[in-house]
């Protein structure tokens, strides 16, 4: 993998200091859609539809630097288990027009933590818990799953045609996130607190399984960047106690186990980690980068890993759907002036880019980007 | 337009309070919506509302932390030119800060001229929130003019006087009800500082 973009996202991640800052959007299918006018209800069946309305959008902004591969229909991400939950889908339980909808209910029971523990988690999910959530016969889940593969050859052309690469090629949920949504965040709030020895050995079994599906994966890719998606565990919601007991110690043997082998973990944390963002310092140098949603400062997650940890963030959603172009500019050349200084830094999207962001106002974002040259990083 | 955000963590029986608060409310004013969003199965029966005479939005959020602010922004806008209520009451998601909710609002919303926070708190639970989800649970406390400490008739009464005092040490500008729905205790007086 080697073009000019990828290449400035590359030399963000190794903390060096870039030509203009990378800009990478987290554009997925939803918000994709409504760019460009297309109906969701319409995406939700198509995978070949969602890559090309992906890529129409890529076109009709002149492009960035590397693309987000979020090519999905919703039920994929049940069937994966990025979202291990029940869902209602555009244009079937829901109108055409609204995005897909998680709706998080108490699955997993306590005696299932022992069950992980003991065969393992893509067994248990496979074998068991999938079929607790989702309305798909064995049949179809084969037929969605062979819809992505070829999704995915279909994606692959497009970005050789545009020369272009993906900004990360496998990706993973924590275990304490997948936990967390699978029995629902209040009854596994008091598992970890009542009872967490059956918590913590079915984390660690995930966290063994997790490394070892995933330094098998990214062999197949030539890429040494992988998403890790945890929306929960920070201190926005949880105490030190908790964040230090039952998240840090599995991020950590996960991240090191990573980089043995070269391979960079890009978190992306939704809500405030302001909190916590010492720990990361804890982590080998340019092991991690860190995708903020816009409600961590920005600019104190500089100031503690600066020259550590890769940052990529964070216009927020809210501005971009409610906002001017003027204001998302503004925005964006603070952060560039103030995070990109010295390197290690990506301009994106807080969160995924809303589903309904003003188009004037995605293209203020990836114009600035492009344009913008502020003394610190020539 | 005032708007009344029910805010406290999920099953503290926001939904609960919810329901004899809007009828009360409707019976005041006769322009009263109702924006619901909540997680899981735990959301209110919107039917149900309807049926009794108030008119309920629901809110989406394709990803709740992030959109979810978006989208009541949008919501209360197209509520105030549908319906030009007097009263809003959101039911916010049971994992938000209603500091952060009125912040968004307060920007984006100009019809919006007063927020009202009341904040529901099980007392059940108490102390696995309290220890386990501090920094939330405190947040969703301090943001709060009025602190609602639900389910009473679940602990004994010096359990109700040390979780006073500790949510008096959080926010102790917050008015303080003790409630309990399922006996029926503490909630009229809560109706008269909300209405």
């Amino acid at each position: 993998m080697s073009n000019e973009g990828y290449e400035r996202v590359q030399t963000a991640m190794r903390l060096e200091p870039t030509d203009r800052i990378p800009v990478v959007p987290t554009l997925l299918p939803e918000p994709a859609a409504g760019l460009a006018g297309v109906l969701l209800g319409d995406m939700v069946k198509d995978n070949t539809l969602v890559v090309e309305t992906i890529f129409k959008v890529f076109d009709e902004y002149g492009g960035w630097d590397a693309i987000y591969p979020g090519f999905y229909i919703p039920i994929q991400l049940q069937v994966m288990g990025n979202f291990p939950m029940k869902m209602s889908i555009s244009g079937q339980e829901l109108a055409p027009d609204i995005p897909f909808q998680l709706n998080e209910q108490e699955i997993l029971q306590v005696e299932d933590y022992d069950r992980i523990a003991e065969i393992g988690y893509d067994k248990f999910f496979q074998e068991d818990y999938l079929w607790r959530i989702t309305k798909a016969t064995p049949d179809e889940v084969k037929k969605h799953m062979d819809q992505l593969i070829a999704a995915d050859g279909l994606f692959t052309r497009c970005c050789a045609n545009r020369n272009i690469s993906r900004l990360f090629t496998g990706n993973g949920t924590h275990p304490f996130f997948t936990l967390s949504l699978m029995r629902s965040m209040v009854p596994f709030t008091q598992d970890v607190y009542y009872n967490p020895e059956p918590v913590e050995r079915a984390l660690q079994r995930m966290t063994d399984d997790l490394i070892a599906a995933k330094l098998a994966e990214m062999k197949h890719w030539d890429s040494n960047i992988w998403l890790f998606t945890e929306e929960r565990a920070g201190g926005y919601f949880f105490s030190p106690k908790m964040f230090e007991r039952f998240w840090w110690p599995y991020t950590r043997q996960i991240v090191e186990a990573m980089w043995e082998h070269g391979i960079v973990t890009l978190f992306h944390l939704d809500t405030c980690w302001d909190k916590n963002l010492a720990y990361f310092k804890q982590l080998p140098r340019g092991s991690i980068a860190l995708e903020l949603d816009g409600t961590t400062d920005l600019a104190l997650a500089k100031e503690i890993l600066n020259d550590h940890a890769c940052l990529k963030g964070d216009v927020p959603a809210a501005l971009l759907a409610l906002g001017t172009p003027e204001e998302v500019a503004s925005y964006c050349k603070e952060k560039i002036d103030i995070v990109g200084a010295g390197g290690g830094y990506i301009l994106g999207t807080g969160c995924s880019v809303p589903p309904n962001v003003k188009p004037e106002n995605f293209r203020a974002m990836i114009d600035t980007a492009k344009n913008y040259r502020p003394k610190a990083v020539l | 337009m005032r708007l009344i955000l029910l805010a406290g963590f999920l099953g503290s029986g926001k939904t609960t309070i919810l329901l004899p608060m809007a009828g009360a409310l409707i019976e005041q004013s006769s322009k009263v919506v109702i924006i619901e969003n909540e997680m899981g199965e735990i959301g209110i029966d919107g039917s149900y509302l309807a049926r009794e005479g108030l008119q309920v939005q629901e809110l989406f959020g394709g990803c709740i932390c992030c959109t979810l602010s978006v989208g009541l922004v949008e919501s209360i806008d197209k509520i105030e030119g549908l319906y030009h209520p007097e009263v809003i009451v959101v039911e916010a998601t049971g994992i938000a800060r209603p500091g952060d909710l009125k912040k968004t609002i307060f920007q984006y919303n100009k019809c919006i001229e007063k927020i009202d926070t009341v904040t529901v708190v099980d007392a059940q639970r108490y102390e696995v929130l309290r220890h386990a989800l501090a920094p939330l649970f405190e947040a969703q406390i301090d943001a709060a003019d009025i602190v609602v400490l639900n389910k009473i008739d679940t602990i004994d009464g010096q359990a109700v006087r040390d979780i006073s005092t500790d949510i008096g040490l959080i926010n102790p500008d917050a008015k303080l009800h003790t409630v309990s729905m399922d006996e029926s205790s503490g909630f009229e007086a809560l109706l008269r500082d909300v209405l």
